[in-house]
């Protein structure tokens, strides 16, 4: 049982501001349990967590950890078999664009042109043609495609995709952004750009993030708060107040590595000495 | 002709792109030079050189006309006896000439494609979603597929009498097995991020399947809709043999009773053009279909 509270200043943990978007996303003691052959697996085992309204949130573990069972029980794709999720007090039932999510594989519909996939939450939604075009060029500008709206998605490169699937995710304004590993497939250099787009973006429009990677690195880049979980369970909760952005100098401070220490350990990794 | 995933066939261009200039999109395209360009020009540089030994082998009197009609001889009889016909008129084969039997044959086999299609897509579109349909489509329609089929002619000719209904039977019968397969497979290649993400966004069931099933998977049943297709020209044939009022078949049949070869080759190098316009413009609606994929076929 590693039931995790902590007292958050809310008002403190935004650097920037501006009106918050997000909701607050809270998990009262959620299980998973999958059969598989006959088998019982506990992908996740009785977590209980509070993310803050515009907070950025990053879960950090090893593959099999339950990060991503996680991940899919906040956006509705998956039923806890015990506990319950909430989005503002609403029980999560199912998939809704109040919680958008950016795939680790290309989720980019490739029959549709850049511009059709970034309004087609909207255009579910009826938002009529005009406001929806405006509200997906705003965002295509920001991830600086522009120039491909009208473009296949096979014309586009890994990281482009990546970003037609953030400017989709944005643009139908959801209070929670959900963020499976989406960088996991791309290039270093193309994941550091990527990394500063979602930062930029989330700064811009406060929205909650929650935001899964098996990169401890990405987290300290990226996070207000961390989450280590392994074996299905939360085993590190921590904070980290660094200013953004961080660049190298930032994550090499003693805190910063402090803290990169102290999660490798959760982590199962020995780090000094061997020992 | 698996649906390839947008992202594996592009990782090689580069990042740099971002700000650069826009990846080349290609424009709007002409219809009729869709169908140019899906017509085969290999293919059709084949079928010149077949003509041209055709003509050789009977202009060097190498074969005795009797067995090989020269060309010229085969155009001039299909050009006769192409919209009137006291041949066609005499052996029962309706009024006019070889053009009437042929809007019957192609008559029968579109309209059984088109069946087909609207019995097997959306069977073979749920099967792959829908476990308790598979548990009976699948062995019924696979059955289906593994049967020689011809040999139920005798049946609906007993049940039908000499109509279209027994050949239009026969020709669906062969086609949906296909297409279901073609149909099923789409989606099972089709990959589950799609339906994921489309939900995330918050589509209803109608566009759901409308946006991300029916889009996704339509340059694959296309693919089988064209072999489904290309398959029924012949069966058609054989299944007027067995009872039908008119036809190719019929007539490729009456002049075989006469000794007509030159009728028998005019009929079937007709069958085979019209047959060969309809898989054109089909592979032309293929690629437009496709035209957002790197299947390339």
């Amino acid at each position: 049982m590693t039931a995790v509270t902590e007292n958050h200043k809310t008002t403190e943990q935004v650097e920037n501001s501006g009106p918050v978007h997000g909701a607050e996303l809270v998990a009262t003691n959620v299980n998973k349990v999958y059969s598989r052959a006959g088998q019982k697996f506990h992908a996740v085992e009785d977590v209980s967590v509070t993310i803050k309204p515009g907070e950025f949130v990053c879960i950090v573990g090893p593959s099999g950890c339950g990060k991503s069972t996680m991940m899919n029980m906040a956006t509705g794709l998956l039923e806890p078999t015990d506990g319950e999720l909430a989005l503002d007090g609403e029980p999560i039932r199912g998939p809704s664009p109040d919680r958008g999510l950016v795939f680790q594989k290309d989720s980019v519909f490739p029959w549709m042109k850049v511009i059709d996939n970034v309004t087609y939450g909207l255009k579910c939604r009826g938002v009529p043609k005009e406001e929806r075009m405006s509200i997906a060029r705003k965002f295509l500008a920001e991830v600086n495609l522009t120039h491909v709206e009208k473009s296949w998605p096979k014309e586009l490169s890994g990281g482009m995709l990546k970003r037609v699937a953030i400017a989709t995710a944005f643009s139908n304004a959801p209070k929670l952004l959900l963020m499976d590993e989406p960088f996991a497939s791309v290039d270093y250099v193309t994941r550091l750009q990527l990394q500063k787009t979602v930062l930029d973006l989330w700064a811009e429009h406060r929205l909650t993030v929650m935001f899964v990677t098996h990169d401890v690195d990405e987290a300290l880049t990226l996070a207000d708060r961390i989450i280590v979980m392994t074996n299905g369970r939360v085993v590190d909760d921590r904070r980290v107040a660094a200013e953004r952005p961080r660049r190298l100098e930032a994550l090499s401070t003693p805190t910063m590595l402090e803290h990169k220490a102290s999660m490798l350990q959760h982590l199962g990794l020995p780090t000094e000495g061997g020992a | 002709m698996a649906a390839v995933k947008a992202g594996e066939s592009t990782t090689a261009a580069s990042e740099k792109a971002t700000h650069g200039a826009a990846p080349k999109s290609p424009g709007r395209q002409n219809p009729v030079l869709r169908v140019v360009k899906a017509s085969d020009p290999l293919a059709l540089a084949g079928m010149i050189i077949i003509l041209a030994a055709w003509y050789v082998v009977t202009e060097q009197g190498w074969v005795r006309p009797v067995f090989l009609p020269a060309p010229e001889q085969v155009f001039r009889f299909a050009e006769a006896h192409f919209l009137e016909s006291r041949l066609v008129q005499t052996q029962n084969l309706g009024d006019g000439g070889i053009l009437e039997n042929l809007i019957y044959t192609t008559t029968s086999v579109w309209l059984a494609v088109l069946l087909a299609i609207i019995v097997a897509v959306p069977i073979g579109l749920a099967s792959a979603r829908v476990q308790f349909l598979r548990m009976f489509s699948d062995p019924s329609l696979l059955t289906l597929g593994a049967v020689p089929v011809l040999i139920l002619m005798p049946f609906f000719l007993v049940w039908f009498g000499v109509s279209r209904n027994g050949q239009l039977l026969l020709l669906v019968l062969v086609a949906v097995p296909i297409i279901y397969v073609y149909a099923q497979r789409a989606v099972t290649n089709l990959d589950p991020v799609y339906a994921q993400s489309a939900l995330v966004l918050g589509v209803g069931r109608v566009r759901l399947i409308k946006d991300v099933y029916l889009r996704g998977t339509l340059p694959e049943i296309l693919g089988g809709v064209r072999i489904a297709l290309a398959g029924s020209w012949s069966i058609a044939a054989i299944a007027e043999l067995m009872g039908a009022p008119q036809g190719m078949g019929r007539l490729i049949s009456t002049f075989a009773a006469n000794t007509n070869i030159t009728g028998i080759f005019a009929t079937i190098l007709i069958l085979a053009i019209v047959a060969t316009l309809t898989d054109i413009t089909l592979k032309a609606v293929f690629m437009f279909a496709n035209r957002w994929g790197s299947v390339n076929k």
